[in-house]
């Protein structure tokens, strides 16, 4: 009779144990699920983060196009154009850098009638660039006249691209 | 059988309340983070929809920004070399905490933004006048979302005023007139919240082409309209640290235009002592550390302009 009852009480713990340890195994495999969706989840994230980053850069990049132009340090005397003399000038004044930042390059293209490449600032990197026409002037002077000399270009300002690493 | 019942609720309750918890927490945090970067993509945007403001060729512009829920404007500014300005933004959240911490800080190097250390409200008023030392320099931007009152202000700023058009800056004649809940403006008396002191008895068309602007205790210098409003605009710590970030930016435009005089001189356009003044103006703008010495500089910067005005082939 303790015999009998002795093993109904043994086989009712490891009914129990068997259902504690289904239960455990079930947690388990729901913990691994969720972290499994939370990787998921914080990877499109991330990837939309940079994506919002890159469109808010590009906006920058395409209102700094037309800031730059109307810069002290860029725009002419007279009109909307960018004047030669400066830029090439800006190039032997250090601390320009730090006004820089955020942009990896600003160069200038002239297109007619000349073909020839400015490089006011680069950092090094290949990012996404945009670029808008302007006209590129110098001042000349011949006896005692003084005109501007003007050529079509372009403005190209990169900037710096978000990745994941 | 009621043991092993009981144990089995308890253990359902504690794995039942660890996931409800973890649930709560994993919420909670995600809708934090989620604030964050929200108020970090806003300073963001804010700093792009500045940009424009600048690009006008009129001496001075008025615009407003409309947040979609009240809003708080956190400015700090740091000063070394061309220095930046740090914008943040909290927004007022309906649920939980109204005010969270501030999103990431969006920095800025080549603007120069006048306002409070802190600025709340739903409107944001930008206004934006050009600062000349004799040559453009750059575009101030002021940033407020408080209504201003200007009583009795001088003919020039109350024209000034007249033609921006904007509804939170107030034009009267006696401080009474002034709105309710308005930052009074006095010139030459001290019965306003901010008052401006005018300096300039020789050799100007008005005594308040430079002078002094009083905060309560504080007080700082300006030299010219643009700085005037920058003065009444924005705290002093943020006004004396632009102006720094200011002097260094003459004092590199200065440099860049000796090397334009270089360049003209070397196709036979003389520019006579324009590079020596112009070398003038960069050490002293270089040398000051307050506001306190501007009308210095302006005596630098007039003869810059008139060595500039003799020349033929002009490089400003």
């Amino acid at each position: 009779m303790q015999t009998t009852r002795l093993y109904a009480r043994c086989s009712r713990n490891k009914s129990a144990q068997l259902q504690i340890q289904e239960t455990a195994f079930m947690l388990l495999a729901l913990a691994f699920l969720f972290a499994l969706m939370f990787i998921f989840y914080s990877n499109f994230q991330v990837k939309q983060l940079y994506s919002e980053k890159n469109r808010l850069q590009a906006e920058k990049a395409v209102t700094l196009l037309q800031k730059i132009e109307t810069m002290p340090e860029f725009s002419c005397l007279k009109g909307n154009c960018i004047d030669f003399d400066k830029i090439i000038s800006i190039r032997n004044v250090s601390g320009y850098d730090a006004l820089w930042k955020g942009l990896s390059s600003i160069r200038i293209v002239t297109i007619y009638p000349n073909r020839s490449i400015i490089t006011v600032y680069d950092k090094g990197r290949k990012d996404i660039t945009y670029s808008g026409y302007v006209p590129l002037c110098k001042t000349q002077y011949k006896e005692g006249y003084i005109w501007q000399d003007c050529d079509l270009a372009k403005l190209l300002v990169s900037i710096e691209e978000a990745k994941a690493t | 059988m009621r043991a092993q019942m009981s144990f089995n609720w308890i253990f359902a309750i504690v794995v039942g309340a660890i996931i409800i918890f973890l649930a709560l927490f994993f919420a909670s945090r995600y809708l934090n983070i989620e604030r964050y970067k929200y108020d970090s993509e806003m300073a963001d945007k804010l700093a792009i929809l500045l940009n424009p403001l600048e690009t006008s060729f009129a001496s001075s512009t008025a615009t407003l920004i409309e947040f979609p829920v009240e809003t708080r404007i956190s400015m700090q500014c740091k000063h070394e070399g061309i220095g930046r300005e740090e914008l943040r933004v909290a927004t007022k959240s309906p649920t939980g905490d109204a005010w969270q911490e501030f999103g990431a800080a969006q920095s800025i190097h080549n603007k120069y933004i006048f306002s409070n250390d802190i600025e709340e409200g739903k409107t944001l008023y930008i206004f934006s006048k050009q600062f000349k030392m004799p040559f453009d320099i750059a575009d101030l931007i002021y940033a407020t979302t408080s209504n201003y009152c200007f009583v009795a202000p001088p003919q020039g700023v109350g024209d000034e005023i007249r033609d921006l058009n904007a509804s939170q800056m107030q034009l009267a004649y006696r401080k009474s007139e002034c709105r309710q809940k308005s930052r009074t403006v006095c010139f030459g008396n001290r019965n306003c919240d901010i008052n401006v002191y005018g300096l300039c008895y020789y050799g100007c068309s008005d005594l308040y082409e430079h002078g002094f602007v009083q905060q309560g205790d504080e007080k700082v210098y300006y030299n010219g309209d643009a700085l005037m409003y920058a003065a009444i605009f924005s705290k002093s710590e943020l006004y004396e640290c632009n102006i720094r970030r200011l002097l260094s930016r003459t004092s590199m435009l200065s440099r860049l235009y000796i090397e334009k005089t270089k360049l003209l001189d070397a196709r036979g356009c003389t520019t006579g002592k324009l590079s020596s003044k112009l070398l003038d103006l960069n050490y002293n703008a270089l040398s000051l550390v307050s506001s306190a010495n501007m009308v210095m500089l302006r005596d630098k910067a007039k003869e810059v302009e008139n060595a500039n005005n003799e020349i033929v082939c002009k490089v400003f």
